[in-house]
């Protein structure tokens, strides 16, 4: 029985030493579990990860854990080198090329791709089906742009914003700019205008990758022969292949498409987008059974009676076909077949191809098509599959591809004058993106129900002869109508809340002026909808910790959240908000009263975009997070009474406010010049950063390098010291609230800041100045900017109930809930609100801050992640020692600047250098 | 009802009825828990992969849902989606050209599979080489059948277009008898009759193999007796060799009818169902509903239509003809 006992005690010891062994190579646990971490070895044990396992990109994602740091200078590559990425192609040709340089990528980077070709026609199976796993095989897809849509509204994507966000990942030199905007907007923007076109909520998904437009392509050969003029116009055109077919023996005019299903739309579709037709007007409602729409159809029949044999069972392969082998004299689709002309294998024309513009009719739009790449949502490598597309859409790739034979995204390579010699369509193809329309077809998810089902069918009885062209599209229309009313997009309002009542979402809001009065329309929402909202307010200077927390569990408690704009770069980097742009890829869930275009731009950009330049800014690669709840601008506030007494001018530079102030300060009795910030931290730096901006300075460069210690850094650090020199008792320790009470107490004459003063000037509760307030823009230096700042408003990632969450933003920001939260106190967003001549009269404040948005400055502070670790604890520190007298000006900023540096490094701001 | 009936009285002799599986006292009786336990295996795979997904496929018809979107947001629409299809005259109308579709294929192989075999049921010199030559296409993949006859069909490159228009030009008064380059599969008059010479080219060896099977299984004697009473070629066939065929030919007209109702590669090759919707059958409607548009529950709907109307055609032919009862009373 000893013996017994004494063997178990044995094995139960041996298996905890196992077990304590095992602990230490298990290093996605030890920094989540510090209660086993204690038995781990010494703590740099664990940071020194074995060569074979340093690239742990599964950990990146991890929201609450900063990717660990890079070595100063180090490669941004190098943190994922190692990893494996899936990437789904399509098998068609450009992949093909572009897959022969995925050798250099694996080189220069260390990251493993493995292209898994799908034939084309079931790559959109496969791909939703990987995509909707909780964790699927591919790391990056690529799709036709037809799809975006639907993939987006269906979550299958992540973000390209979102890394965009995260400056350190960025190639300075990827200049997003230079990519074709037609091929951008149409393969990779979703949740803007309509859902699928570019608009202020619309977000950028991926990068064009084998895009395409339609040209005009000739036999020139056959064109000189016969004295033929090349077709500017439909009319010609036409003209042109009937005579083509008539007059040259064994050839026919122009090749088409015209199978049954999806090939017969985007041949009908290519040809109505020119004549002017739409397949919805602005309210959804089918209008291609108009005159235009059956003009379109005539048209394509015309151009099917001249094209070649079996047109009408003939796919995109059977028309290049045609062309190819020299049954067609003309060719008007995709500017793909330039290259295939060229290639010996399936071309019988090399040489003998010249290059048109799409013959115009009403307008000269040609279509967009081909495809893009992005990341999967449900990848867990992002970070490796973020560098992977930037990689091979970088403008070095852009170039290669096209020497491969694949084809180009960027101005750069079609205006190369090397590549033009040796690809005579470029210049064409150029000159027709500026007229690519993406609106040629409407890229809403119903669109799959709707295009080759129903269009398909219907123009290819039409196309046959089994009906009239106004009968098909007629038929078209009414079964489209239904189709539409089915997906609920002529019931916005009661049919939509109905799908969510009964959810409770729970919003986490500041315990703010703002938020409080806002907070007393939710039962009107709650009425209206039938969702049911709870409200969880925080401390203001609590808000932030207690929704980081809440944001990165698996499973939070927040569906809405409001931040303070200066967080939106670090919440979205960390994946935790999402975008508001899916939501507005859904166009039934969007009230088509919304009108997000009256929305301030200056407040939306300032608050809510993320991920367009340098990661904070508006440009082509931003999203929508969110939208602008409470937010604000500065502006400046003047006792009238004080001014008038005295005969003082409202000052409208930054000397006139000096002296003002300097003179109210020794003049007045009882009273100072102007209320400021002043309190170590946070509260100096936004004092500091209000008058840098219009100073005409900056924290960084364009390559991320400190300059706050140049001239006019040290100019704007100097202004804020005299500025603290005549403002109120205490200003040394003085936040917002003791800014704001020493004017609305009487006793400072001028207040620069947030224009929330105008309210609380009227607040009896707190102010004893109320009517005697002017208002006036922020004083003018080199620029006229104001800062921008207050609350924005989004969706959490990890709500199970976005939509609800989605719908709630939307009904709390529309227009006439704006305009009531104005009446109840609060702040609004809207032009239309600043605008309404009724509040105007009451709101003496409102026209200057409209005036004042034009010059808001969404730039007056960096809001990268990394923000936060610069902001208070570093500016915030220097500045103070500045104001108190211990460091000079230079002195202080130099230190900080200094130390902004090395935080850049560490953040891997400066490793493109090394990675080049 | 009547139909249960009959089958519940035809084993009546044997110790395994119906009957006996309702009583468990029966179950002491090794006899009938061996064959049970014999039975069970089946019975299983017919409940997880008959029963559950035609469950699943009905219960997934009361919802609006697509794939990629996560389940627990799928609609609940009830009924809709079955009220939707009364009125919806696509699906109407692939129900008829289902119907057309299965008919001709039906009728033309059924005639041309059980000539073919009599023609070749008694020896000859190079019957062998015959009945391999009639078996091929049988044994090819229909996904390259689909491609073989859609690039034969083909009006630019096809091979039938080229000889079609070459005899024509050669022989012009023949023009108005179609010899010209025709739109085979672009056209809404030809497309169908071509899907239906596809499946003819395919699937008549299947028919023809079965039936001469079973007239080699069939007594000589029979055959002999009808000959010695003075019966013709044709009345032996007819009178004799059919009749005697007619549950084989049942059974493959059923086998061939399901088949044809689930038709989908070739079709789906050939001409996807276009153009418009005239070689668009029930299955490949289903498919483009559930995989084109996205919409699940409106797919699972008309399968649902599809295994009734399925359910029916074979129900009726069992009915007229019964080939299980008729070999009972063997």
């Amino acid at each position: 029985m000893k013996t017994m006992f004494r063997l178990l005690i044995a094995i139960t010891l041996l298996g905890m030493l196992v077990t304590a062994c095992g602990a230490p190579a298990e290093p996605t646990k030890a920094p989540s579990a510090p209660a086993q971490t204690t038995k781990a070895p010494a703590p740099t044990q664990a940071i020194v990860v074995p060569p074979g396992q340093a690239a742990q990109p599964t950990k990146a994602p991890e929201p609450t854990k900063a990717a660990a740091p890079a070595q100063p200078g180090e490669s941004p590559y190098k943190k994922y080198a190692g990893a494996k990425i899936v990437v789904s192609w399509p098998s068609l040709s450009h992949f093909q090329f572009a897959a022969k340089m995925i050798p250099d990528f694996e080189k220069e980077t260390g990251i493993k791709v493995e292209v898994d070709f799908t034939e084309y026609a079931k790559l959109k199976d496969k791909q939703i089906l990987e995509l909707s796993k909780p964790t699927g095989d591919y790391d990056v897809v690529a799709w036709t742009v037809f799809e975006k849509g639907e993939y987006v509204a269906k979550g299958l994507l992540a973000p390209l914003s979102q890394y965009f966000a995260m400056p350190a990942l960025v190639d300075p030199d990827y200049d997003p700019d230079d990519i074709v905007a037609g091929y951008l907007q149409s393969g990779s923007v979703v949740g803007g205008k309509k859902g699928y076109m570019p608009g202020v909520t619309g977000g950028l998904y991926g990068v064009p990758f084998g895009p395409e437009t339609s040209i005009l392509a000739y036999r020139k050969d056959i064109f000189e022969q016969n004295k033929l003029k090349v077709p500017e116009t439909y009319d010609e055109l036409l003209q042109t292949a009937d005579w083509i077919s008539k007059n040259v023996p064994n050839m026919k005019g122009i090749a088409s498409r015209g199978a049954s299903g999806h090939q017969i739309v985007h041949a009908y579709l290519l040809h109505l987008s020119p004549l002017g037709g739409a397949i919805f007007d602005d309210k959804w409602n089918p209008v291609f059974n108009n005159e235009t729409g059956v003009k379109a159809a005539e048209t394509l029949k015309k151009i099917m009676d001249n094209a070649q044999p079996g047109v009408t069972s003939a796919d995109f392969g059977a028309e290049t076909n045609a062309f190819l082998q020299g049954q067609t004299a003309m060719f008007l689709d995709a500017h793909k077949i330039a290259a295939m002309s060229r290639d010996p294998k399936q071309s019988k024309i090399d040489g003998k191809v010249g290059y048109a513009l799409h013959p115009k009719d009403k307008t000269g739009l040609s279509e967009t098509g081909g495809q893009a790449m992005g990341i999967a949502a449900n990848s867990k490598k992002k970070e490796a599959a973020f560098l992977f597309i930037q990689w091979m859409t970088s403008k070095k790739a852009d170039k290669k591809i096209v020497e491969l034979g694949g084809d180009a995204i960027r101005k750069s390579t079609y205006n190369d004058p090397e590549l033009q010699k040796k690809f005579p369509e470029y210049p064409v193809i150029l000159k027709q993106l500026e007229f690519a329309n993406p609106d040629w077809r409407p890229l809403i998810p119903e669109w799959q129900s709707i295009n080759a089902p129903i269009l398909g069918v219907e123009l290819s009885e039409f196309a046959t002869g089994k009906k009239t062209a106004k009968q098909a599209l007629d038929d078209a229309a009414n079964k489209v109508r239904a189709e539409m009313d089915r997906a609920g997009y002529y019931s916005f309002g009661a049919n939509t809340y109905k799908k969510y009542a009964g959810a409770k979402i729970v919003v986490s809001w500041p315990s703010l002026s703002h938020f409080q009065f806002a907070a007393k329309m939710i039962p009107d929402f709650e009425k209206e909808t039938g969702i049911k909202v709870e409200v969880d307010f925080t401390e203001y200077a609590k808000l932030k910790d207690k929704q980081i927390l809440e944001l990165s569990k698996p499973a939070g408690d927040y569906d809405v959240v409001a931040w303070t704009v200066f967080e939106k770069g670090e919440y979205v980097a960390k994946g935790m908000l999402a975008p508001m742009s899916q939501y507005f890829a859904m166009p039934a869930l969007v009230d088509p009263n919304y009108d997000p275009d009256d929305i301030t731009k200056a407040f939306m950009y300032s608050g809510a975009v993320v991920g367009g330049k340098k990661g904070y800014l508006a440009g082509p690669t931003q999203a929508l997070y969110g939208v602008p709840f409470g937010p604000e601008t500065s502006i400046l506030a003047y006792r009238k009474d004080i001014f008038e007494q005295n005969k003082l001018k409202v000052p409208e530079t930054y000397d006139e406010l000096l002296q003002t102030a300097e003179w109210i300060s020794k003049n007045v009795p009882n009273m100072k010049g102007i209320a400021s910030r002043g309190a170590s931290g946070h509260q100096i730096v936004h004092a500091y950063l209000l008058h840098l901006s219009p100073l005409g300075g900056a924290i960084f460069d364009d390559k991320w390098n400190p300059v706050v210690n140049d001239a006019t850094g040290v100019k704007a650090a100097e202004t804020l010291k005299k500025i603290m020199d005549n403002a109120q008792p205490g200003v040394n320790t003085a936040d917002f609230g003791a800014e704001t009470n020493a004017f609305l107490q009487g006793n400072v004459a001028m207040f620069v800041d947030a224009h929330k003063i105008a309210a609380m000037s009227r607040d009896p509760k707190q102010s004893k100045i109320d009517g005697k307030v002017g208002y006036a823009l922020h004083p003018k230096d080199k620029t006229c900017l104001s800062e921008t700042g207050g609350q924005a408003m989004g969706i959490a990632a990890n709500s199970k109930k976005k939509e609800a969450a989605f719908l709630f933003i939307q009904w709390m920001t529309s227009k006439a809930q704006d305009k009531k939260v104005v009446e109840l106190g609060g702040d609004p967003i809207r032009k239309s609100t600043f605008g309404d001549p009724a509040l105007q009269a009451k709101f003496p404040e409102y026209p200057v801050i409209v005036k004042q948005l034009e010059c808001a400055n969404m730039d007056w502070r960096p809001l990268i992640p990394e923000w936060q670790g610069i902001n208070a604890p570093i500016l915030g520190v220097e500045l103070s020692e500045f104001a108190t007298g211990k460091k000079t000006a230079k002195q202080a900023l130099d230190d900080a600047a200094k130390k902004i540096r090395a935080e850049m490094e560490r953040a891997g701001y400066y490793g493109w250098v090394v990675a080049k | 009802m009547t139909q249960v009936t009959r089958v519940s009285d035809l084993p009546r002799k044997r110790t395994l009825s119906l009957a006996t599986f309702g009583a468990f006292k029966s179950f002491a009786d090794p006899k009938t828990y061996v064959a049970f336990l014999f039975l069970l295996p089946a019975v299983a795979i017919l409940v997880v992969g008959l029963l559950v997904p035609l469950f699943n496929a009905f219960d997934l018809s009361m919802y609006r849902w697509s794939i990629g979107v996560p389940w627990d947001k799928r609609q609940f629409i009830g009924w809709a989606a079955f009220e939707r299809m009364l009125t919806d005259d696509y699906v109407h109308t692939s129900i008829g050209v289902t119907l057309q579709y299965a008919f001709w294929i039906m009728v033309l192989e059924m005639v041309l599979g059980t000539a073919l075999a009599l023609m070749l049921e008694r020896p000859f010199a190079g019957v062998a080489v015959f009945r391999t030559i009639f078996i091929l296409p049988y044994m090819v993949s229909p996904v390259v059948v689909g491609l073989i006859w859609r690039y034969m069909l083909d009006a630019r490159v096809g091979v039938i277009d080229h000889y079609l228009e070459a005899i024509g030009k050669a022989l012009p008064f023949l023009q108005p008898l179609g010899f010209t380059r025709l739109e085979w599969l672009g056209s809404p008059d030809l497309a169908l009759p071509a899907l239906v010479l596809t499946d003819l080219w395919q699937w008549t060896p299947f028919i023809f193999i079965i039936v001469l099977a079973g007239l080699q299984g069939l007594p000589a004697e029979v055959t002999e007796a009808s000959r010695i009473d003075g019966a013709n070629w044709l009345q032996t066939i007819l009178f004799v060799k059919l009749p005697m065929l007619r549950s084989i030919l049942l059974i493959t007209v059923l086998m061939r009818l399901i088949d044809v109702f689930k038709a989908l590669e070739v079709i789906f090759i050939m001409t996807f169902g276009g153009p418009g919707l005239s070689t668009e059958v029930l299955s490949l409607h289903i498919y483009k509903t559930a995989f084109t548009s996205q919409e699940l529950g409106y797919a699972a709907a008309i399968s649902v239509l599809l295994i009734a109307i399925i359910l029916v055609l074979s129900v009726g032919l069992l009915r007229i003809s019964n080939p299980l009862k008729e070999r009972s009373d063997l």
